[in-house]
């Protein structure tokens, strides 16, 4: 596995370095998935209009716009599609515009696909706009890859350290819920219907459709997931932002799986996918778990 | 009528855990249940603890018990009687007995059955109670799938251990408390349906009623190779809930066509694989 920032300082920059790396991909007769926001989309594939061979491309706004769902959602899930084949992926996770409560879940994503990915046969670039992220995101990307590509220069970073204790770093508290958020205090197995009609309620009022029952789904399997696997009680607090609709769920849990939720469990075990079924739901699962208690956000664009 | 509605919408099929931890809640809400079965042409039995003590209980809340005992309407054993008539709780026996009391209701003319099951028993030192939560699950299919018999197992809040009572719950398609009615819309309901084969399930599984679905789903091929399961009615369903219709269709035992599946199921269905399993077919 070879895991590679790019940090591109313009258009140019940033096909410079990409155009070769599709190209080589083909070249060499495997697959290869351009995950990008949407204007470097465009830009790439512009570029690559007049070649031959078959790329594939997703808008990694919508596809990656929950980092949580990029590793099981978009990268292992076209790894399995191309059995025996070595798998090419250019993906932007972090791209400027990302909010603060998104980011520390794009930059875990980033050093777990370390550790998703060690002794796989999958080559990554990973490009970061170094005109507008800010010095600590360029910073971070230096400590989630082995290698970065910066100025056409290809160096070993010095930063780069252990990916789960990396990832762990960015398991960091959420802002509170606000005041306005309505809250409901859950124990036993019959409240989860409370929990799932609290939802219904709240989450009717901006989402319709499909939409809301994922909402609902989403919301009462992590409920479920306190009820199964703590003896405390769980609360779930939701609210809505500026486009947004936002569900946490807090227990007195412990994740101690880093991986938990991006990563399917073996086909035979029953059970242990909740979270995966979340990050693939949500546009945006954010977790915060010590010995203390987990925290669980999610949003749902509205 | 006096009571409460706690258990004022279990109709033939339901079968309803019922925690209870209020003497006088208790007895009135079994009045309630019992004068309806009987306004209804059901023939009502309860079985458990001090059956005399509950009838006086019926006779207070106004049920005329003398005629219905007379006429053979309603009826009240022992637990020693009942779940316990070989001396020690044996699940097949306890099975026999329901299917010979639905085979004398039925040829009697009764529409169906009400069973009030007072479970105190369990929380005694009896041989064979170990197997009551695997029993509580499997009757699902055995006795209630038919939609014949109606019951509601009371268990004593106060004389159970709770994470016991909670497996025992999870048996159980239905359930109610002391202050929480019996709610269909939240509760699963399973029947079977003879053409085509299969079941229809409704209402809402979830982790309260794993246990009850898996033991019928484990069940589906037993008689018949080729099973239609009508989702139509089965507001919401969980992960887990979704899982357990893939793998009986992965199993191999048969034929398995899930008709009237919600979005959401949809997409719980194919998040477990279901496009891979040929024995499934899942039709929106």
């Amino acid at each position: 596995m070879t895991h590679r920032g790019l940090l591109y300082h313009d258009v140019a920059g940033f096909l410079s370095a990409t155009v070769p790396f599709v190209r080589s991909a083909v070249e060499n007769g495997d697959p290869v998935l351009v995950a990008l926001p949407g204007h470097n989309l465009d830009l790439l594939r512009d570029a690559l209009a007049g070649d031959r061979g078959r790329v594939d491309f997703a808008d990694m706004t919508v596809t990656g716009r929950n980092p949580g769902r990029i590793i099981p959602g978009l990268l292992l899930r076209y790894a399995a599609e191309h059995p025996g084949k070595r798998v090419w992926f250019v993906g932007e996770p972090v791209w400027p515009g990302r909010s603060s409560v998104e980011y520390p879940a794009c930059a875990a994503h980033e050093a777990l696909v370390n550790t998703v990915f060690e002794g796989r046969d999958a080559t990554f670039l990973c490009p970061y706009d170094a005109s507008l992220l800010t010095s600590s995101a360029i910073a971070d990307a230096w400590r989630t890859h082995p290698v970065m590509i910066d100025h056409g220069v290809r160096v070993p970073s010095p930063s780069f350290g252990d990916p789960v204790t990396t990832a762990g770093d960015f398991n960091i508290p959420l802002p509170p819920p606000p005041a306005s958020a309505t809250v409901l205090d859950y124990r036993r197995v019959p409240d989860l219907v409370r929990v799932r009609d609290l939802v219904r309620r709240q989450a009717g009022l901006v989402l319709t459709g499909d939409r809301l029952e994922e909402m609902i789904l989403a919301a009462h399997e992590l409920a479920a997931n306190t009820i199964k696997h703590t003896t405390g009680p769980g609360r779930i607090a939701v609210w809505t932002e500026p486009g947004l609709f936002a569900c946490q769920v807090d227990d007195t849990g412990h994740i101690t799986d880093p991986l938990a939720g991006r990563v399917p469990p073996h086909p035979m075990l029953p059970s242990g996918r909740g979270l995966l079924l979340v990050n693939q739901i949500c546009d945006l699962v954010r977790i915060h778990t010590g010995p203390s208690g987990t925290s669980i956000r999610t949003h749902l664009l509205t | 009528m006096s009571g409460l509605p706690l258990l004022d919408r279990v109709t033939l099929g339901d079968h309803v855990c019922w925690t209870v931890d209020d003497d006088a809640i208790r007895m009135q809400a079994i009045a309630r249940f019992v004068r309806a079965g009987l306004r209804d042409r059901h023939r009502v039995l309860y079985c458990g603890d001090d059956p005399e003590t509950v009838l006086e209980g019926l006779r207070r809340h106004g049920v005329d018990t003398r005629s219905a005992l007379g006429a053979g309407d309603l009826d009240a054993l022992t637990a020693e009687d009942s779940y316990l008539a070989g001396g020690s709780f044996d699940p097949a026996a306890t099975v026999e007995i329901w299917h010979t009391a639905v085979t004398a209701a039925r040829a009697a003319g009764y529409r169906g059955i009400r069973v009030v099951g007072d479970m105190t028993w369990a929380s005694r030192r009896v041989p064979g109670a170990e197997h009551l939560s695997s029993y509580e699950a499997n009757i699902n299919h055995l006795v209630f799938a038919d939609g014949f018999v109606a019951g509601v197992c009371a268990y004593d809040r106060r004389r159970f251990d709770p994470l016991y009572l909670r497996r025992l719950l999870w048996a159980h398609p239905g359930a109610a408390g002391s202050e929480m009615p019996f709610d269909p819309d939240s509760s699963l309901r399973m029947r079977r349906v003879r053409q085509p084969w299969g079941l229809r399930i409704s209402g809402e599984a979830d982790l309260s009623n794993r246990d009850a679905l898996c033991a019928v789903v484990k069940h589906l091929f037993d008689e018949h190779p080729d099973v239609t399961v009508d989702v139509s009615g089965l507001r919401f369903a969980d992960i887990a809930a979704a899982r357990v219709l893939v793998d009986v269709a992965a199993s191999g035992a048969g034929r398995l066509r899930l008709t009237g599946c919600a979005p959401n199921l949809l997409r719980l269905l194919d998040f477990h694989g279901a496009s891979a399993v040929e024995a499934l077919t899942v039709e929106a």
